[in-house]
């Protein structure tokens, strides 16, 4: 049998829409991540959702939905607020908003790594893998004290990591960076305080990046009046 | 000869249109990531179409049934697509779809009126018949690394994926440089990447071995004018055989009596075991 070229011009498209086609139907044609992460296959957590598979398209809601770690944690832990829409945040959508930096880089596989430390599951990041210094007070109670020491090493203050648009960008908005009542830890810690920086200043271990500094001083006999002025210098420091 | 411009038509006419088809897809993908997409067509990804992606997940997905990052069952089924394709005729998806050899044919037209008879025919042929199992090494390595990292390791040098999706941030300098190399190697060779370096046409090439569709040479009534082998962009000399079984053979039907061959029902694609004259 002779082939000729216009049979195969319709030969192969025709091939193509078939076999494509045909698998649509049966629902097998998909390219997309099915959200539906996979498991370690053996050892002490066989059975539980691996972090290492998570993807870039994955949004901090699948994040929660496929290994139950709050949407919300993951965005405190990256320093994103309500008004980012951090439910449909993707992992991916970290790389354009921090950029690289020397020491390394925040994205994807960041959210893997602060996931799998947050439930204390294995996990090996890439050598340049960096988290963000808010993601530090999340992991406290979670992870063991010579792990938390080593991330020291791995993590990037908010300030660090800004690319260069959102840097100029938060340079408009210095004059809002006072030190009042109702700033939080995780306003600190956006503004380029460490959280060692605050555990020094305030001579404790800082309270939730979510929660008020001054609604923790006073819980903890501390004066706010006389770190609140500290704090303000740090902060004026950074930025 | 107006017959025969008509048959080359013929396969343009198909590249071209896959070739847009494949940059309208990648544009739609931005578009909606940007939450503005084109109805109707597709927005996939462009790892999602690539059917390299399912040769190199062959591994994970039998030890673990599971997919390397970025790929998805969509790119498992054009695997095999391009595989059914392959086992009937051949590459003929390097020579008629990829949008990769289009554009290095496209650069390679410009090659030939710059460099008249001389394109083509830069590298020596001794030197050469080794440099093209490179694209073997290339294979072995990416599948390699791929099993132990579990990750798309080729996207990071992609030329494909660079051209597709240069103004998506998401492409890696390696890649760029190594589609501006190729970009620049078409000049002067007719499709190096396909010839040295492609993965997925090493894997078809082997194809050509049994494939059931061939590339035959009716010895009696050719005239051995050799105007087969100045035809084939992948240097094959097919005037002193037979049947093409060569590794690069990427079945564009140049070399045929439809194209270049001036004698009718000489130089044929067929499944007979003769090309009958």
């Amino acid at each position: 049998m002779r082939i000729q070229a216009k049979f195969l011009a319709i030969l192969l498209p025709v091939i193509f829409a078939l076999g494509i086609g045909g698998t649509m139907i049966f629902n097998l044609w998909i390219t997309e991540a099915s959200k539906v992460p996979a498991v370690y296959e053996e050892g002490d957590f066989a059975g539980q959702a691996d972090p290492g598979d998570i993807r870039g398209s994955y949004s901090f809601a699948d994040i929660e939905n496929a290994y139950s770690v709050p949407a919300e944690v993951i965005a405190l832990a990256f320093g994103l607020s309500e008004e980012d829409n951090f439910a449909e945040f993707q992992c991916k959508m970290l790389e354009d908003r921090y950029g690289a930096i020397e020491e390394g880089e925040v994205g994807t596989d960041s959210v893997r790594y602060f996931v799998a430390l947050y439930l204390d599951l294995p996990y090996e990041p890439e050598e340049d893998t960096l988290l963000l210094s808010p993601s530090i007070p999340l992991l406290k109670d979670r992870v063991a004290p010579e792990i938390l020491e080593s991330l020291r090493n791995r993590t990037a203050t908010v300030r660090e990591v800004l690319s260069d648009e959102a840097e100029s960008e938060t340079e408009h908005n210095t004059e809002d960076m006072a030190v009042k009542g109702g700033t939080t830890f995780k306003e600190l810690y956006d503004w380029g305080l460490s959280n060692e920086e605050v555990a020094e200043i305030l001579g404790i271990e800082p309270g939730p990046a979510g929660g008020s500094v001054r609604d923790y001083c006073i819980q903890n006999g501390i004066e706010f009046s006389s770190v609140k002025s500290i704090l303000q210098e740090f902060v004026d420091s950074k930025n | 000869m107006a017959k025969k411009k008509k048959a080359r038509r013929i396969r343009s006419a198909v590249q071209i249109a896959f070739f847009i088809l494949i940059a309208l897809i990648a544009v739609n993908h931005s578009l909606d990531e940007a939450g503005k997409s084109i109805p109707v067509l597709s927005s996939a990804s462009l790892h999602a179409l690539c059917p390299l992606g399912g040769v190199v997940s062959l591994y994970q997905y039998f030890v673990s049934g599971t997919f390397v990052r970025k790929i998805h069952e969509s790119s498992f089924i054009l695997m095999w697509i391009g595989f059914g394709i392959a086992v009937l005729f051949g590459p003929a998806f390097c020579g008629w779809i990829c949008p990769f050899g289009t554009l290095q044919e496209w650069l390679g037209k410009l090659g030939k009126k710059i460099f008249k008879k001389k394109y083509n025919k830069f590298i020596p042929s001794n030197l050469d018949k080794y440099l093209r199992y490179i694209r073997y090494i290339v294979l072995g390595l990416i599948l390699y690394l791929t099993a132990v990292s579990g990750t798309l390791i080729f996207a990071d040098f992609d030329p494909y994926f660079a051209l597709f999706n240069f103004w998506t941030g998401e492409v890696a300098r390696a890649a760029f440089i190594i589609l501006g190399a190729v970009v620049l190697l078409s000049l002067f060779v007719e499709r190096p990447f396909c010839k040295y370096a492609c993965p997925y046409g090493a894997v078809l090439g082997i194809f050509n071995f049994f494939r059931i569709f061939s590339i035959k040479r009716n010895a009696e009534t050719c005239i051995n004018c050799s105007a087969c082998d100045k035809a084939c962009p992948m240097n094959i000399k097919v005037s002193d055989k037979k049947k093409i079984k060569n590794h690069q053979c990427i079945t564009c039907l140049e070399c045929t009596s439809e194209n270049s061959c001036p004698v009718e029902r000489t130089v044929e694609l067929t499944s007979s075991k003769e090309v009958q004259g």
